[in-house]
């Protein structure tokens, strides 16, 4: 417990940390996101011209 | 002689092989992460200087400052890629600048974050027009706005061109960021951020600063090549060896 209120402190210590936590694993989220976004997109489009959608 | 460098300036070749260096860059920054947040947590004192000295709330420097030189080292290498780009014209260099871009956007704005968090309890206040703050967040400004010329602009060679100029000219902040701590009298100007030797810090705090910049960099490089390998697919989507990925990879992945 003394090491979670950091000296009084925690407001501003876990604030910060908790921000980094947040856009770090965040962003990596969004890229794994995007990434099956762009594979399912790109998918798509394949099917449909295989398909015989370009005639 | 073929040049290793030069094959791998192609995107069907890189692609491949910024896949395999991910995992590898993962695994770097998780354990340097950990250990420097161990060691920032558990083997420094809880006191930074000597007469006047900072309590538990110094500890945010293990974000703050690796953030901060990441947001200027990112800015210089996502100069440099588009500055190759400009002169060589070569496709992946304009890609891999629109790749570093968001990951710096983030390190900026971690920056601004914990030193408005840091600021308050050391300073008194969140904010304040200080020379390093205000050219920290113009730098911040900066990303933001390449990234949205290049998405303004729907010709993608005009807009790597466009973008490729703003960050160029955009690069003296990165020196300005860099000496505006430089006030020789803290009484004669308002600058908040003093002149800090690196030889000063104490040794524990200095090791656990300088392991977290390393896993910052290693995350870095983790999350550019995943952006960077999605702008490829994007952009090379015409290309037979792209059906190829987007046939094997999308049936892996895709899973439901």
């Amino acid at each position: 417990m003394e090491f979670l209120s950091q000296g009084g402190y925690a407001g501003f210590v876990w604030g910060s940390y908790g921000m980094a936590l947040v856009l770090l694993v965040g962003e990596v989220v969004g890229l794994r996101r995007q990434r099956r976004t762009i594979l399912a997109r790109l998918g798509r489009l394949l099917r449909l011209r295989g398909s015989g959608g370009d005639q | 002689m073929p040049n290793p460098w030069f094959k791998y300036a192609s995107p069907a070749a890189f692609y491949p092989l910024a896949g395999r260096l991910i995992p590898m860059f993962w695994v770097l920054a998780a354990g340097l992460i950990l250990l420097g947040l161990y060691w920032g947590f558990f083997q420094t004192p809880d006191q930074l200087g000597g007469t006047n000295p900072q309590k538990e709330y110094y500890r945010i420097i293990f974000i703050h400052v690796p953030a901060a030189w990441m947001s200027m080292w990112l800015y210089v290498v996502m100069v440099g890629w588009a500055a190759i780009g400009l002169v060589f014209n070569t496709r992946l260099s304009f890609m891999m600048a629109n790749a570093v871009a968001p990951t710096g956007a983030v390190f900026t704005f971690l920056a601004l974050w914990t030193g408005a968090f840091w600021g308050r309890p050391s300073w008194g206040t969140y904010w304040d027009w200080d020379p390093r703050l205000t050219s920290e967040l113009i730098l911040f400004f900066l990303y933001i706005g390449y990234i949205a010329l290049h998405s303004a602009i729907d010709d993608t060679r005009r807009a790597d061109r466009a973008a490729a100029l703003l960050a160029i000219v955009g690069l003296v902040m990165v020196p300005v960021i860099f000496w505006s701590i430089n006030c020789p009298d803290p009484n004669q100007c308002a600058a908040l951020h003093q002149r800090s030797g690196l030889g000063k810090i104490e040794g524990n705090i200095l090791f656990s600063m300088l392991i977290m910049t390393l896993g910052f960099w290693m995350y870095s490089f983790a999350t550019t090549l995943m952006r960077l390998r999605g702008v490829i697919l994007n952009r090379e989507s015409e290309a037979t060896w792209v059906r190829e990925v987007v046939r094997t990879e999308g049936r892996l992945e895709l899973q439901p």
